[in-house]
């Protein structure tokens, strides 16, 4: 939440991803950063307004 | 708003038909839309809630997408506080018409990752996915529209 006094104009909201993902060596697992993903499936944003 | 007669005269259309603030209007300031005594004058000096429009004083948004987004580890680098990947479906703009004094915000999505090796001794001894969730402006003329205003924490 914002508050105090917000300036008109255009709001860009997004969200980042990061990981931290071990990668020892010699290891092939899942967690291999070549294999290692993350999937987004469905969601939403949503804002509030108030004057 | 009345003009003096109905012939053609530049003065009087500059002097009567433009804006020409007076008490009671006697141009098209009575148009200007705001919230002054002298656009109600006349009335019993209440102001209906018709008389406003929808949005003046609150709105509200949301942005949803429903299809599948792949971020892999491999875009990344091991500075997961400062090199990040913007998601692509959990990102909109949106316009805000008038300074507002409060902005609520939030988001929900469904995630499924594959952070979930643990590792005994090493500093950063487990994986995880991060995500940090924020607003930023493109008028920043304000110290509470900064990004410190983030939503963040590690995916479960």
């Amino acid at each position: 939440m914002l508050s105090g006094s917000i300036s008109p104009g255009y709001k860009d909201f997004k969200l980042n991803l990061s990981a931290n993902i071990i990668n020892p060596p010699g290891f092939t697992g899942s967690n291999d950063p070549e294999k290692a993903k993350c999937k987004l499936m469905s969601g939403t944003i949503w804002v509030f307004a108030l004057r | 708003m009345s003009l003096p007669s109905f012939s053609i005269d530049a003065d009087e259309i500059y002097n009567n038909g433009l804006y020409s603030p007076a008490n009671p209007p006697q141009s098209v300031e009575v148009l200007n839309g705001g919230l002054e005594q002298a656009n109600y004058a006349g009335a019993n000096g209440s102001i209906k809630p018709y008389m406003m429009d929808l949005g003046t004083f609150a709105r509200g948004y949301s942005a949803n997408f429903s299809r599948r987004e792949f971020v892999y580890a491999k875009q990344l680098d091991n500075n997961y506080e400062n090199h990040t990947v913007i998601s692509a479906s959990v990102a909109t703009r949106l316009f805000l018409p008038f300074r507002a004094r409060v902005l609520q915000f939030g988001f929900q999505c469904w995630f499924n990752h594959d952070a979930s090796s643990y590792t005994a001794g090493e500093t950063n001894d487990y994986d995880f996915w991060r995500y940090k969730f924020e607003v930023l402006s493109s008028t920043r003329t304000t110290a509470t529209e900064d990004a410190s205003k983030a939503l963040t924490g590690r995916l479960p």
